[in-house]
């Protein structure tokens, strides 16, 4: 099970902080040994500045109440640089206390309008108290000291502002909106959202910084390629781990995100382990059936990098059209997703998924199918899997009879008539060459503007 | 060349060719007459001291006097046969030279050989006009001439009265020579031998020239006159020392090696080289005179002032034509031993390694001159035998002088290793900047530096160039192209060192070249043949162990160091090498990601096309090897459409019908051929192409049968199908294409069995790797034929069956059932197959439903149609607006041929995966 863990391969291209809840997770799954992991995990507390975590670690590991020297002067220093950068931006912020900010908060109708009349009573507040780009820099450390301190935010029902208020401040404020801080702010906004579990804002800075990371310039092609794969990486968070009622949406995000072609690239070219993300988010929404193509294409090209069950039972099913083996590995499959810490959630709802996929493909090339045998494909029972098939038959999602004596399922003729091929490849045709030659006059009725200008 | 060894007495229409050489290599006798007067004074062993003279004569003078000789030896050539038309152009130039050297002369006087010229001319003149009977003969113009002579010389010559008159009173020389003439004709054969051991090439020609002059012309009279204003001290000293008593049998000993030679001259100037510096070595043990000059020095005791000295002079007849080669790279040899310091010998062994560079490329360039000569016949198959046999013995004989030039060059670096504070700064210094008649004292001082570092990897570069040529010129059957062979371990061991060496400098640039050579040798050859190596003879500069390691090492090197078109050869290397050791998928990526398949043929240089095709080639067979026939197919299909794959792989020059090429694109091409040793199988491309393209082909062909407009996956097979339908009669295979036709019909038929039998049984396998491969390879082939023949069979006779049983299948093909599954699975789903499965009897039951020619048609047209709309869409989203005018949205109606290509270009592998690798640059 250790080689399909994913936390080694990924925690490359997470922030430490990100890292914990990962390790906390094989931790409770005992995929690693207990002392490996809490090593681990002290060493990771030790680089950041949860001194206090790092305290208690100290003493699982040693099983001691004794802290050393060391930790506790840390602890200290942590303590001093947090007031002297207090003290550098205490200006700031007053500025940002000030009620009538928190005003137009609470005030704002919509959402948009009020970051609008926000960010106008910020700066005219800044113009009226003059602060100078010094303090607002000033704002930047403190905010990423909180940070690293896990103050990452506010939390319900206090009024306490971390991170993730002050980040967006001072990426309002700054002279800069280019600039490598403004750019790392959106990451910290990023992580922090996620820490604190606040799903909606964070898919929205994941929006922002996936919009930054493509317009933005970068000098070297591989410095753009690096911060994608972050991306990709923090994205697992943002569309995997919500509640299950929210993730549909999501998971159609995460597909159109990884198939977009930067983004598939980078999969390809530095993580193709994301492919079992992939995979599995195509599985679960039988909306996208069309993407399946793309996901067998893909895995197809990685086979020789990456494969795990996941991806080889889309092998199996879609390549090989092997159903005893897509059997196989879909129960391994289950295994795998219970263990997974994105993936858990979704267990269920991909089994049921690759359940009907197979049967989908299997009566896609056959005409007469035993159930009890089907059964035994399926996993379950006969009753169950006549009940479940005679839903399908009735949900009008399968053509089908059921030879009740013979316990067979008779599948009604899918082979279409000439005639009707020609229709079903001829209809979407009128309509992409009207959307074809809509475009093709908007654009030249703008070339043409240009030319008169 | 036989008249190099033309007895006196020999036909005086020789010597006109001679003297017609002298006249028009003037600049050449320049420095031949050195080694006339060599020649000469030996009579003189007594005078020698007087004529010893300051050390450094005004070298203006010389330069002067010696361009006069150079016209009195024409004139006399020119009088001997009676040539007046020379006689009188030369002689006017004779006397430009001594008016241009008016000062000279006002200083020390007229030249005594001038005077006895003159004299002789107008004793000649006056003789030939007596004699009648020899003036009609004449010619008009040649009587004319002499008429005009006459006239001249007599006013000339009363300038010079007195002169003269002294002259005629007292010509004492003449009689010296004829002694010295005696002693030649008593010595003839050694003095011959003798003399072109001590010279090379092209001095003997004066040489003998100079011995049949004397015979023959009793009036030759100004010889020792010359040697009185000589400049070369080495050479006059030298001569002086050969007189001596040990003289005469020393000539005997190397006249033997000489004489054992053969007769062509070329080959005997090669041989010579040994005895000449077996000869110096003697000499220096030899002889005691002592004398500050010339090649006296080896016996001093060799202090640094005097190797300084001596490297200067030796610089200044560098590069003269006459100058042999030979000679200065056996003084520099000893000069080289010599216990001087480190930046001395560093400089000495710089020119000495540049020196053998000449001596190497003086004997190429012969050679191709030979040949080209040779190949003026007209009959290109021969010119291309005799350059093989040029080839081998120019490699043989320069095998020593390769190895020497190598040994020197790690001298080199050894002086440079331990010496670090040496570099290019202090040891700097240029032969070229010295003018050819002047040496100036303080060259070493104000000579621009030339960087011995920078010298030392040209050096090794130009030793590798040398190999290669070598190894690519010789017969790859002949044993000493087995013996060059051996000599790439060494280099590469020097490689490595000198990249060592450089890496400890910091100049990484220039290690990454070296890596790029050492690279050059080494990717083409599998791990496991040089594991096996390794058990018997030590791998010099190459590892047994964890090589890939060691070839990505150096790989990584020119990468991050090297510009842009070694690093381009780097990584077609390393592909290479990945793909010979199987590993598809990583050579694969790293082609893709190079993006070399696009801009190959436009921005680079032919070499690293021929690499790059190799490499494809390699990687083509690596992916058959692991069963991907689809990429093996996209690897090959390019190379082998054509039918040029001889010439892009650059293994031998194609015959081909369309012959447009001119004479210097074909020797061009025969440049640019890979070595033997380093070749990838032809046939075995060939057939794994065509074996591959049938495999993928045949089912298609089955199951499109009707389409007669169908795109053929590849030409070649195309081709190859077309020619053997139009034989009226077919035998029984012969050749490797008869035998894969044969298969391709079998499986055509579905008749695996036959099928299986024609291509396995082809030779051509064994060579596709290792044994286990062989095996791998073999059951690849079993089972792809298998499966191919069952899709063609399906598609061939399914419309006769109601149903078939998976069983009746599986027996059919002997083919497991979850592969006969899968294959009908596949076909089914991707509607190639109108069928479906009947799981409770394990049965495939056919979808009758019979298709007219409207219906095809139907279908095919709404496909192109599909396509046609994808293609517009896709222009359109490219943002290419300008073509959006062109494919109009409206031009549904278009030709399918359009459609048809738009759909070609996004299908494929590297569109695919391309897209991939774009993010990484």
């Amino acid at each position: 099970m250790a080689g399909l863990d994913l936390v080694p391969r990924m925690a490359r291209y997470l922030d430490k902080h990100l890292i914990f809840p990962l390790l906390e997770h094989v931790q409770q799954q005992g995929i690693y040994a207990e002392e490996d992991i809490l090593k681990a995990q002290f060493d990771l507390l030790q680089k950041t500045k949860l001194i206090d975590s790092a305290i208690e670690k100290y003493k699982a590991i040693h099983k001691t109440e004794d802290v050393p020297e060391a930790l506790k002067n840390q602890r200290q220093d942590v303590v001093l640089q947090l007031k002297a950068l207090k003290a550098d931006c205490k200006q700031l912020l007053t500025v940002i206390e000030d009620p009538s900010l928190s005003k137009i908060k609470v005030e704002g109708e919509s959402r948009e309008k009020s970051a609008q009349a926000y960010r106008e009573a910020l700066v005219s507040l800044k113009e009226k108290h003059n602060i100078i780009p010094e303090h607002v820099e000033a704002l930047y450390k403190y905010a990423k000291l909180y940070f690293e301190c896990g103050n990452y935010g506010m939390v319900e029902g206090s009024d306490k502002m971390g991170a993730a208020e002050f980040l967006p401040i001072y990426r309002m404020l700054t002279a800069d909106p280019n600039s490598e801080n403004a750019f790392s702010a959106l990451w910290g906004k990023l992580a922090s959202e996620i820490l604190l579990g606040k799903w909606e804002e964070a898919a929205d800075d994941l929006r922002t910084l996936r919009e930054a990371i493509d317009t933005k310039h970068w000098s070297n092609p591989l410095q753009q390629l690096e911060q994608r794969t972050w991306l990709v990486h923090w994205s697992l968070f943002v569309y995997f781990k919500p509640e299950a009622s929210k993730l549909s949406n999501s998971r159609s995000e995460v597909i159109d995100l990884f198939f977009s072609p930067p983004y598939l690239q980078t999969i390809q070219t530095n993580c193709s382990h994301i492919l079992r993300y992939l995979a599995a988010a195509v599985i679960t929404n039988p909306r996208r059936r069309n993407a399946l193509k793309d996901l067998v294409r893909i895995i197809q090209q990685e086979h020789h990098t990456y494969r795990d069950p996941i991806t080889e039972f889309v092998e199996c099913l879609l390549v090989n059209y092997d159903f005893d083996s897509a059997q196989e590995k879909l129960r391994q499959c289950e295994k795998l997703l219970a263990s997974d810490y994105f993936l858990q959630g979704l267990s269920e709802e991909f089994i049921q998924n690759a359940r009907l996929f197979i049967f989908e493909t299997y009566c896609r090339i056959h005409q007469c199918i035993d159930i009890s045998m089907l059964a035994d494909k399926l996993n379950m029972g006969q009753e169950e899997a006549e009940l479940w098939i005679v839903n399908l038959i009735r949900n009008a999602r399968l053509d089908a009879k059921i030879d009740s004596e013979k316990h067979h399922v008779i599948m009604g003729s899918t082979k279409p008539s000439v005639y009707q091929q020609v229709c079903t490849k001829t209809k979407s045709l009128c309509f992409r060459s009207y959307v074809l030659a809509g475009n093709f006059t908007k654009q030249r009725s703008k070339y043409d503007r240009e030319d008169d200008m | 060349m036989s008249r190099f060894f033309a007895k006196p007495g020999d036909s005086s229409s020789e010597e006109e060719t001679e003297s017609e050489e002298e006249t028009s290599e003037e600049e050449s006798s320049e420095d031949e007459k050195p080694q006339q007067q060599l020649k000469k004074s030996s009579s003189f062993t007594k005078d020698a001291p007087v004529r010893k003279g300051p050390r450094k004569v005004v070298s203006q003078k010389d330069k002067r006097y010696d361009e006069m000789r150079q016209t009195v030896k024409a004139l006399q050539n020119a009088m001997k046969i009676n040539d007046w038309n020379a006689i009188a152009s030369d002689f006017q130039k004779l006397n430009q030279q001594i008016s241009k050297a008016s000062n000279l002369i006002s200083e020390s006087g007229v030249p005594k050989f001038y005077i006895s010229i003159i004299a002789k001319l107008a004793q000649v003149v006056e003789e030939t006009t007596k004699d009648k009977d020899k003036v009609k003969k004449m010619s008009k113009t040649n009587a004319k001439s002499l008429n005009a002579m006459k006239q001249n010389i007599k006013k000339n010559n009363a300038q010079y009265e007195n002169e003269i008159a002294k002259f005629l009173e007292n010509p004492v020389e003449d009689e010296g020579e004829d002694e010295d003439e005696e002693e030649d004709e008593s010595s003839e054969s050694e003095s011959e031998s003798e003399s072109e051991s001590e010279s090379e090439s092209e001095d003997e020609k004066p040489k003998k020239k100079k011995d049949d002059d004397d015979e023959e012309e009793d009036d030759d009279d100004d010889e020792d006159e010359w040697s009185s204003s000589s400049s070369d001290d080495s050479s006059s000293s030298d001569d002086a020392g050969r007189s001596g008593a040990t003289g005469i049998s020393k000539w005997m000993k190397t006249g033997d090696g000489s004489d054992s030679s053969d007769d062509d001259g070329f080959e005997k100037v090669k041989k010579k080289k040994e005895p000449k510096v077996r000869e110096t070595k003697a000499r220096k043990e030899d002889e005691d005179k002592p004398k500050d000059s010339g090649k006296k020095e080896e016996q001093m005791v060799l202090t640094e002032e005097n190797v300084k000295k001596k490297l200067e002079e030796t610089l200044a007849v560098r590069g003269k034509k006459g100058t042999s080669k030979k000679d200065q790279i056996a003084q520099l040899e000893v000069l080289a031993t010599a216990n001087i310091s480190p930046m001395m010998t560093a400089q000495v062994l710089v020119h000495l390694i540049s020196s053998q560079f000449d001596l190497i490329t003086a004997q190429f360039l012969h050679h191709q001159a030979q040949q080209r000569d040779r190949a003026g016949l007209g009959l290109l198959p021969i010119s291309f035998e005799i350059e093989n046999q040029n080839g081998s013995k120019v490699s043989s004989r320069d095998q020593c002088l390769w190895t020497k030039t190598m040994r020197n060059i790690r001298r080199l670096l050894e002086v440079l290793s331990e010496n670090p504070e040496l570099n290019e700064e202090n040891t700097g210094q240029s032969a070229a900047t010295v003018s050819r008649a002047q040496v100036p004292d303080d060259m070493f001082e104000d000579d621009e530096p030339l960087q011995v570092a920078s010298n030392l990897v040209s050096f090794v570069e130009r030793l590798d160039d040398d190999l290669y040529l070598s190894l690519r010129l010789l017969d790859n059957h002949a044993p000493e192209f087995l013996k060059r062979l051996l000599d790439i371990a060494p280099f590469l061991q020097l490689a490595e060192d000198v990249q060592t060496y450089y890496l400890k400098m910091g100049k990484k640039d220039v290690a990454a070249r070296l890596a790029m050579r050492r690279l050059e040798h080494l990717y083409y050859k599998h791990d496991s043949l040089v594991a096996k190596a390794g058990t018997i003879v030590q791998q010099h500069g190459d590892r047994v162990e964890n090589r890939a390691a060691f070839i990505e090492e150096m790989a990584m090197l020119v990468y991050q160091y090297g510009d842009d078109t070694i690093r381009t050869k780097a990584m077609l290397c390393q592909i290479y090498y990945h793909a010979l050791h199987d590993r598809f998928y990583q050579a694969r990526d790293m082609m893709l990601m190079s993006h070399l398949q696009d801009n190959i043929h436009q921005s680079y240089t032919i070499p690293t096309q021929i690499l790059f095709n190799r490499t494809m080639a390699q990687l083509g067979l690596s992916a058959f090897r692991c069963g991907l026939i689809m990429d093996a197919h996209n690897c090959f299909d390019e190379l082998c459409c054509n039918n040029r794959l001889k010439e892009l792989l650059a293994q031998g020059i194609s015959s081909q019908r369309y012959n447009d090429r001119n004479e210097t694109q074909e020797r061009a091409e025969r440049k640019r051929q890979t070595p033997y040793h380093m070749h990838i199988n032809l046939e075995l491309i060939e057939c794994c192409h065509l074996v591959g393209a049938f495999l993928l082909e045949i089912p298609k062909m089955v199951a499109m049968a009707y389409d007669s407009k169908r795109k053929w996956t590849s030409r070649a097979l195309k081709r190859v199908f077309d020619n053997s339908d139009r034989n009226p009669l077919s035998g029984p295979p012969e050749t490797t294409r008869d035998v894969i036709m044969a298969g391709a019909r079998a499986l055509e038929k579905g008749d695996w069995r036959q099928c299986e039998a024609h291509i396995l049984a082809l030779p051509v396998w064994s060579q596709i790797g290792s044994e286990e491969s062989v095996v791998k390879v073999t059951e690849m082939l079993r089972r792809k034929i298998k499966e191919e023949a069952l899709r063609t069979f399906l598609f061939a006779y399914s419309a006769f069956y109601d149903a078939l049983s998976l069983e009746q299948l599986c027996d059919m093909f002997e083919l497991e059932r979850q592969v006969v599954n899968t294959l009908v699975s596949k076909m089914i789903i991707s509607e190639e197959l109108f069928a479906s499965w009947d799981q409770p009897t394990g049965s495939i039951v056919m979808h009758k439903k019979e298709r007219s020619r409207l219906h095809h048609i139907g279908l095919q047209y709404s496909d192109l149609l599909g396509k046609l709309v994808e293609s517009n869409e896709k222009v359109m989203s490219d943002g290419m607006r300008s073509f959006v005018v062109g494919i109009s949205v409206t031009a549904a109606t278009s030709s399918s041929s359009r459609t048809r290509l738009a759909a070609a270009g996004s299908e494929g592998l590297e569109g695919n995966v391309e897209e991939e690798t774009e993010g990484l640059g």
